[in-house]
């Protein structure tokens, strides 16, 4: 597996090297290395994520975790030697530390080399405080995956391996489980890259952040910059700002323009780029009809919503509906996460057939006496389990709050008198401890990103 | 604030989160395990609280229940001691040892059963993940050793990572919600003075004695008696590298020490012995593993009846030795200890020979 990552490390650095010494005015020459770089680079990812797919078994092949992690960093890294926003590494080795910087490299944050590089080569001196931010930050990162994300994980993988049975529990029992992966999923993600983050940080090396409280967002368009934001970010720079700037696009456009109007132009692109990002974005996920969907249904969510933007504040005018209020904009928010309920059920579930019946069960099948009795058969356990996911995710609101509207809890924290500061951190020590699921006792032990 | 200050908040600081820390953890461990009902806690009070050891017997329940130290002791004015502990396998043998040693006791002859079910326990790690239940008879020796780096050496090599939360941390093997109702219950049990005094631990026909004996007083029904294994016949073939590896390591252990190693079968039910099928290959397989190896190895299955009868009121069900069994079984071991040319004129050639002669 490492050789796989060590010989690709080394195919990216060698191409990178290779464009500067390619002569900066002999363009063409400049765009064929490129394109075999990002070429084969591409093709490595592509073969990686058929074989996830078909779920093909070979005793010889072993795909390295975080493929898709690192391929979009060395893609990026090419393209940015080729459009001379950095110089290419010298250093085979220090190009490696790069890519195989191991906190970020089973998930992420998708670093971009100009960025990340030179905080991993300068010089670091031991600091109490980088130690004790990234010491917190990882604990929370525990918290959130072994407490909360892994307790929510053993009911909704359940429901996920055996829908057939649960599917009597009635339509709302669905939507509970929905609602679990929702928070299994973003406790799982957010906590790994609080651990990835707080390790780094213990280096004193800072990543890139992430997250950034996506579940505040108003819309969608603003939850993808606030979730996964490396991911948004790499996106934008390399596949929605070179489409946007095309030659032949804004061509195209400027006859649309003289054709039907500035407005008509306009959506023309927008809607090229962003269809072009989404269905890249499903497609990065995986290959199943399921994430091509996903990636459909979040890019028409995102075009419509800025096509139809002029409509809507039209609108909003007309019904006197007052858009910064703290009414409306709680409205927002909440229609932002039914949003993403909705694409989490089209993209959890085995196939698009198996999530089709969730969603009839859901809308038709709603079954509130099914799910009294189910509800009188649970165990204590269960209960206690429901208790515990709801109580981080309170003080996740909670923090997450805080955040919003202060900033980091982390500096907060270093403020608090001596005492309180170790008693609360005992207590989320204690609380990953005793409350934890892992080891033999979980279901999984893995990070759900870590299969993207 | 000066520099040394801030320093020294620092320091508290750590010292303060490390300290509640570890409070929670003993706090946890004392009201959610309930070892209230374990015997090995006893055991190795007892094992740490002797002035020397001579003699250490080691192996699983049918040693424990099968050798009365005392009465070896009584024979051949000696200080033994029965360190087994349930389904203890031969890397949990090879630990004990080695904390006997640690523990500078000045051992001259260790007792090593070899049961032929032990052998067909699994020891790697990795079968353990997959059968957890036997996680509960290395925690019964994993807890109690007393030396850490002993005990650590044995809880990794004896568990798999995926377990190790529950091998450093007790309180993480009890369910939470089932822990938090019985804590009281714990907390009661262990508030009395049985627990707290290492009192022996009695049941209604079981006790344990001292020296790490149990002694119980059940006789086995006709029932009970002939029931025969619950198991499959053992593939001899099959017996685990590591099994044999630890017991290699033990004859090291013991030779490097000057220790007298003796392996002895103890006696079951022939019943049982006919049951597992192959016997006799088992009884080959050991004799060719021990063969060049400077160590004695008994099989008291083959005892004649006149010195050892193949009698239902010597055991407490199938395959362990009762009381009376284990009284009997002590004195003839204690003379094969002491005389071990003695033992030829006792015993039968092959299981196979024995069986015929009791018309199995």
């Amino acid at each position: 597996m490492l050789a796989i990552v060590i010989v690709t490390s080394l195919f990216t650095w060698g191409i990178g090297l290779l464009l500067s010494r390619t002569d900066k005015k002999n363009h063409k020459q400049r765009l064929l290395v490129t394109w075999i770089g990002v070429g084969v680079l591409v093709l490595l990812l592509v073969v990686t994520k058929i074989i996830n797919h078909i779920e093909l078994t070979l005793d010889w092949l072993i795909i390295p975790i975080g493929i898709s992690y690192y391929s979009f960093s060395s893609i990026g890294y090419i393209v940015d030697i080729y459009w001379k926003k950095e110089d290419a590494e010298s250093n085979p080795l220090k190009f490696m530390l790069f890519i195989l910087y191991f906190p970020k490299i089973m998930q992420g944050p998708i670093e971009k080399h100009r960025e990340l590089a030179p905080k991993l080569i300068e010089g670091h001196r031991i600091s109490y405080q980088n130690i004790t931010y990234g010491m917190e930050l990882m604990l929370w990162g525990f918290f959130k995956k072994l407490v909360v994300a892994n307790r929510a994980a053993i009911y909704v993988n359940a429901v996920y391996i055996d829908l057939e049975n649960y599917l009597g529990w009635g339509g709302i029992y669905l939507l509970w489980i929905s609602i679990l992966s929702v928070v299994e999923l973003y406790f799982d993600f957010s906590g790994y890259v609080d651990i990835a983050t707080g390790i780094s940080q213990m280096f004193g090396v800072s990543l890139s952040k992430n997250f950034n409280h996506p579940f505040f967002s108003k819309s969608s368009a603003e939850f993808w910059r606030r979730w996964h934001i490396s991911l948004g970010v790499w996106f934008k720079d390399y596949v929605y700002m070179p489409i946007s700037t095309n030659a032949r696009l804004i061509l195209i456009s400027g006859k649309i323009k003289k054709a039907h109007g500035r407005r008509a132009a306009r959506n023309f692109m927008t809607i090229i780029p962003l269809s072009v990002v989404w269905i890249l974005t499903g497609l990065w996920h995986g290959t199943g009809l399921n994430y091509i969907l996903w990636g459909i249904y979040w890019g028409l969510l995102i075009i419509i919503s800025t096509v139809l933007a002029p409509t809507y504040c039209r609108i909003n005018t007309v019904l006197h509906i007052k858009t910064d209020g703290r009414l409306w904009g709680a409205f927002q928010v909440l229609r932002t996460c039914v949003i993403y309920l909705i694409a989490r059920i089209i993209s959890s579930w085995m196939s698009l057939a198996e999530s089709a019946r969730v969603f009839k069960s859901i809308v038709l099948d709603f079954n509130i006496v099914a799910f009294q009795s189910v509800l009188q058969s649970f165990s204590l356990e269960r209960w206690f389990d429901f208790a515990l996911i709801l109580i981080g995710c309170v003080i996740l609101f909670l923090v997450s709050l805080y955040e919003e509207k202060k900033g980091n809890v982390n500096d907060s924290v270093a403020r608090w008198r001596m005492l309180l500061r170790c008693v609360v951190i005992t207590i989320l020590i204690v609380a990953v401890l005793y409350l934890g699921i892992y080891g033999t006792s979980g279901t999984t032990g893995m990070f759900g990103y870590v299969h993207f | 604030m000066t520099k040394t200050k801030i320093v020294l908040i620092r320091f508290f600081e750590i010292i303060i989160i490390l300290a509640i820390t570890i409070v929670f953890i003993k706090i946890a461990n004392y009201l959610l395990v309930d070892d209230t009902s374990v015997y090995t806690r006893t055991v190795f009070h007892d094992f740490y609280s002797q002035d020397d050891i001579n003699v250490l017997y080691l192996g699983s329940s049918h040693c424990y229940r099968g050798i009365n130290p005392q009465i070896v002791d009584d024979e051949l004015g000696i200080n033994s001691f029965n360190a087994s502990t349930s389904s203890q396998v031969i890397n949990g043998s090879y630990y004990v040892l080695y904390e006997a040693l640690l523990e500078h006791y000045s051992l001259d002859t260790v007792v090593l059963d070899l049961s032929y079910s032990s052998s067909r326990q699994t020891i790697s790690s990795e079968e353990r993940l997959v059968d957890e239940t036997s996680l509960i008879d290395i925690y019964l020796i994993g807890d109690y050793l007393r030396n850490p780096i002993n005990r650590l050496s044995y809880l990794t090599n004896a568990t798999s990572e995926l377990q190790y939360d529950k091998t450093f941390f007790p309180f993480r093997r009890i369910n939470i919600v089932d822990g938090l109702r019985s804590a009281r219950l714990v907390l009661n049990k262990k508030q009395e003075s049985t627990y707290i005094m290492y009192e022996p631990i009695k049941y209604v026909e079981e006790e344990y004695v001292s020296k790490g004996f149990v002694a119980n007083y059940h006789k086995a029904t006709e029932t009970e008696y002939i029931k025969g294994s619950n198991y499959p016949e053992l593939d001899i073939g099959k017996i685990q590298k590591t099994w044999i590896d630890y017991l290699c390591r033990i004859i090291n252990l013991c030779e490097k020490n000057n220790i007298r190693l003796v392996i002895v079968n103890i006696p079951e039910p022939m019943y049982l012995i006919n049951s597992y099928g192959n016997y006799d290959e088992y009884i080959d397989f050991v004799n060719e593993l021990l063969a060049d190896k400077n160590v004695e190895y008994y099989n008291f299955n083959l005892l004649h009846e006149d010195v050892f009868p193949d009698d239902r009121t010597l055991f407490k069900d199938n395959n362990h030795l009762n009381y009376y069994g284990a009284e009997k079984f002590s004195e003839i071991l204690a003379k094969v200890i002491d005389n071990p040319d003695c033992f030829g004129s006792m015993v039968y050639t092959s299981a196979s020979e024995k069986l015929q002669h009791l018309g199995h």
